[in-house]
């Protein structure tokens, strides 16, 4: 059996939105919603206990700065710490995804 | 429900965090939930129904509240509690007698004689242990800086005085003795003898004070008649079968 993913997939999903630049938690919401295809479409109150697990684990500190609309946001920025857990946790999770597909394209081929 | 509402109900799970913690959650949400409204808003909808789908978007305010509660480890509050506890326990014990209530007062005054000495006015009112009334010297005063280990205490001369005292030309000087450490008990034996000689080898043995009232400082008054063209007084003790000489500068100016 697969070792258990250390970091659940919304986790996962923030510290790669961070990967790219620091962001606040709305601003999380829209973009994960855009580049998912609105497939991840999450109730966003609880992207917070997310933002402050990884917060407490040091994946990622916050800060507060002026937003672009001017109001100010409390952004988040990917620590080291949490940069080394994306990579380990990315490089999991496509094995493990690459392993799901072949299963389902094998099948598939013994349906046709 | 309103955002008040919404956040009220999120904070009523958060036991676990400070006050502090539990305002930067409550602002975050607020925030979030403005910026939605403020999305909404700008596509035309109107206040009321940008509010309730904001609510509806950001999903269970106890599931949002329970979640959070989980990412704030118990065990720092426990830890914290507990060391709170101990410390006033600690605190408590320490005051409640009246020992150690004097004792924490002596080595205040022991720390506090390192940083700011007190004058000789303020050495002769906190005399209780003095032959004659103190008769204040009134002439020039200078600090001065003069350090000798005595094993392991140090003696400290700060302050010399030259003027008229009762009608004599005198020199005072303020000193202190204090162990290193701060807290540590003044070692040097009360019974040693203190002798402050004039450059004629006038002398006369020193006011002390705070040998008995606080064993972890003494402070002294080291005073010696002088004459004119005089540039120095002398202290002199016994420490290990040797005496030790002290020589005390006076002001600049000289005896007046």
């Amino acid at each position: 059996m697969r070792k258990k993913q250390q970091i659940e997939h919304t986790p996962l999903l923030v510290l790669s939105l961070l990967a790219v630049e620091d962001m606040y938690g709305y601003q999380m919401i829209l973009e994960l919603a855009r580049r998912s295809n609105r497939t991840f479409d999450m109730k966003e109150g609880t992207l917070y206990p997310v933002l402050h697990g990884l917060e407490q684990q040091g994946y990622v500190e916050a800060y507060r700065q002026e937003a672009p609309t001017g109001r100010v946001r409390k952004y988040y920025h990917l620590t080291k710490k949490g940069g080394e857990a994306l990579r380990t946790e990315s490089e999991s999770w496509r094995r493990y995804s690459g392993a799901v597909d072949a299963v389902l394209r094998s099948s598939a081929l013994g349906l046709a | 429900m309103d955002r008040s509402e919404y956040c009220a109900q999120v904070l009523s799970h958060l036991r676990r965090l400070s006050r502090r913690e539990r305002e930067a959650v409550r602002a975050e949400l607020e925030e979030h939930m403005e910026d939605h409204i403020c999305a909404l808003l700008d596509l035309g909808y109107d206040a009321q129904l940008a509010e309730e789908r904001t609510m509806a978007a950001m999903g269970d305010p106890a599931e949002v509240g329970r979640e959070m509660e989980k990412q704030y480890p118990r065990g720092w509050n426990v830890a914290a509690g507990a060391a709170l506890i101990l410390s006033i326990f600690v605190i408590f014990s320490a005051l409640s007698s009246s020992y150690n209530r004097r004792m924490i007062g002596y080595a205040w005054e022991s720390v506090v004689c390192r940083v700011s000495p007190p004058e000789p006015e303020e050495i002769a009112a906190g005399m209780f242990y003095r032959q004659e009334p103190y008769i204040p010297v009134s002439g020039v005063r200078e600090k001065v800086d003069i350090q000798r280990n005595i094993g392991n205490d140090v003696l400290w001369i700060y302050r010399i005085t030259v003027g008229d005292q009762d009608g004599v030309q005198t020199a005072e000087a303020a000193a202190c003795i204090y162990d290193k450490i701060p807290g540590g008990l003044v070692s040097f034996p009360a019974f040693n003898e203190l002798l402050v000689e004039s450059q004629r080898g006038e002398q006369q043995v020193l006011c002390r004070q705070g040998a008995l009232a606080n064993p972890m400082m003494w402070n002294l008054l080291l005073r010696a008649p002088v004459r004119p063209g005089d540039d120095h007084i002398t202290l002199r003790y016994d420490w290990l079968g040797e005496t030790v000489t002290v020589d005390i500068p006076l002001p600049k100016e000289g005896v007046p």
